[in-house]
């Protein structure tokens, strides 16, 4: 893992923080916020799994800084904490759409999710006309499944004509690899939390999640 | 309605007008490609963003300009018996008053962001590959956007004083001083790069302020132009010359006893009434008149349409002149 020069070492930084987060937190504490977002952040007892989690840990360990969760609820409540300076970066699996943009400083992706159909054996489908599909519940992919001429389906709703042949799944779930399926209904761009104006310890993050989506990847499909 | 005459304009100022058309398509251009470039790295600097409406404010002018231009020449008809040399002065206006509200609008912004207390954040792009700090990009993208706007500025002004055209001066103006804009959103920009989160919002709020001092200025002129104000300068407020020109050849003539001149600005011509009282005894002189119309209406170019009109001659004008 690449180190960054220590913090106090002679090169001046241009750009700097307006609350100095970099000096403070290199060689210091990373006050963390981690909201549970499959497969992005989860956690099983007391060991953090999530892909973001990992990036987390890895991005503390170049700048010599030490995590510091914070347990402070839900996305909406790391966020507002966020954009009050009360934490230095939040990872909840959230994407480049979120409201709070303007608030908070949401990082380049670092990883673009895409939602395609796959059947039983995880082989991508190129159309879903008429077909049934297996959604999954509270999701804004059901509409995009109907927009693509499909019945979407939900998991334990009472289907009387039986399972469902075919299922949504993200790219990196689909068998041997995941280069651009055929079928897309949506992509998602994935993305950290930072403090707004915080531009040295921005620059940092940006520099440093350039470099993982090789990395990204092959977690997921460790977990697919 | 008696349809009036047109109004010429001498090969020597058709030549300067097609330049001074030309030299508006280009910063029409010039600046639409500025306009779209700023896009791209916006960012979240306020400087940035209030440079950028600046710039596309800076479209107006010209736009106003080439349309009121291609109007003005309009021939007086039946509907508009005075024909349309005023639409200048209307492009003006509206010009200028666009300015004006946008200034407003951008103090307004500008000052909110510092009120609030919001920090820019001015993050970082990836070029060919090389994390680069996005600041660097964008104080790129305003020092090339100085220059088009300083350069045809220099070369509109002198075409501006002889065409007597105030909204191409005051357009000449404000792209001269264009690099003022430029500099301070640049300087917002360094300032956030060492941490000063308030000088981006403060930058903003300085150009704005520039911006509504340049509308309100020239919103005034061109409402005292509209409403028949004593015809001046276009630089300043000084009375025109031409005025002077008039004068100096209605005294020339022996058998004016006195005279008073009522004139108006119609865009860049100069319009309206001479009243001439005769000397005693040459009251059969009228008859000269519509030939000294002619003669003073060719003094200067400018001078378009005007009437002569008799009037009894005041006794207190006639004592004066008996007095020395």
């Amino acid at each position: 893992m690449r180190r960054l020069p220590a913090p106090g070492a002679v090169w001046s930084r241009f750009p700097r923080d307006a609350e100095g987060t970099l000096d403070r937190v290199a060689g210091g504490a990373l006050r963390l916020g981690a909201s549970p977002s499959p497969p992005w952040v989860q956690s099983d007892g007391g060991a953090s799994l999530g892909v973001e989690d990992a990036l987390a840990r890895s991005f503390a360990e170049t700048i010599a800084a030490e995590l510091d969760r914070r347990r402070l609820g839900g996305a909406a409540s790391l966020l507002s904490a966020l954009e009050h300076r009360q934490l230095d970066l939040v990872i909840a699996g959230l994407d480049a759409s979120s409201p709070w943009k303007s608030r908070v400083h949401l990082t380049r992706p670092y990883f673009e999710e895409i939602f395609t159909v796959a059947d039983a054996e995880g082989a991508p489908v190129a159309s879903i006309d008429g077909e049934r599909v297996l959604t999954p519940p509270a999701s804004a992919l059901s509409a995009r499944v109907e927009q693509h001429g499909g019945v979407a389906v939900r998991d334990g709703e009472a289907n009387a004509a039986g399972p469902a042949a075919l299922r949504v799944v993200p790219h990196w779930r689909l068998a041997g690899g995941s280069e651009t399926p055929p079928l897309v209904l949506e992509r998602v761009r994935h993305v950290l939390a930072a403090p707004n104006g915080e531009n040295a310890f921005i620059m940092t993050l940006e520099t440093f999640l350039a470099r993982q989506s090789g990395a990204v990847a092959d977690m997921l499909r460790e977990r697919a | 309605m008696k349809i009036r005459a047109e109004a010429t304009l001498p090969d020597e100022m058709k030549r300067r007008l097609a330049k001074a058309r030309r030299l508006q398509w280009w910063m029409l251009g010039l600046m639409t490609g500025v306009v779209v470039m700023f896009y791209f790295v916006l960012g979240g600097s306020q400087a940035m963003k209030t440079a950028w409406v600046e710039d596309i404010l800076s479209l107006v002018p010209p736009i106003a300009f080439l349309i009121a231009v291609r109007v003005e020449q309009r021939p007086p008809d039946e509907k508009f018996p005075f024909g349309q040399r005023r639409s200048i002065s209307i492009a003006y206006l509206v010009s200028s008053v666009a300015l004006l509200g946008m200034g407003a609008f951008l103090i307004v912004d500008a000052g909110s962001k510092l009120v609030s207390g919001d920090h820019p954040t001015i993050g970082v792009v990836e070029l060919f590959g090389v994390p680069l700090w996005l600041g660097w990009l964008m104080i790129l993208a305003l020092a090339i956007s100085i220059v088009p706007p300083v350069i045809l500025g220099r070369k509109m002004a002198p075409l501006a004083k002889e065409l007597h055209d105030k909204s191409l001066h005051a357009g000449a103006e404000m792209a001269k001083a264009d690099w003022m804009t430029g500099a301070g959103a640049a300087v917002g920009i360094v300032g956030i790069g060492f941490g000063l989160w308030w000088a981006d919002a403060a930058a903003a709020l300085l150009i704005s302020l520039d911006i509504v001092r340049d509308g309100g200025a020239n919103t005034l002129r061109a409402i005292n132009d509209l409403s028949d104000q004593t015809p001046t300068e276009v630089e300043q407020e000084r009375p025109d010359p031409v005025l002077e020109k008039l004068a100096k050849a209605l005294d020339a003539e022996t058998w004016i006893e006195s005279y008073e001149l009522q004139l108006r600005e119609e865009g860049r011509f100069l319009t309206g009434v001479v009243f001439v009282s005769p000397t005693p005894g040459q009251v059969d002189r009228l008859a000269d008149m519509s030939d000294l119309a002619e003669r003073l209406g060719g003094l200067d170019w400018r001078l378009y349409d005007l009437a002569l009109a008799p009037r009894p001659p005041d006794p207190e004008d006639r004592a004066r002149r008996e007095r020395g």
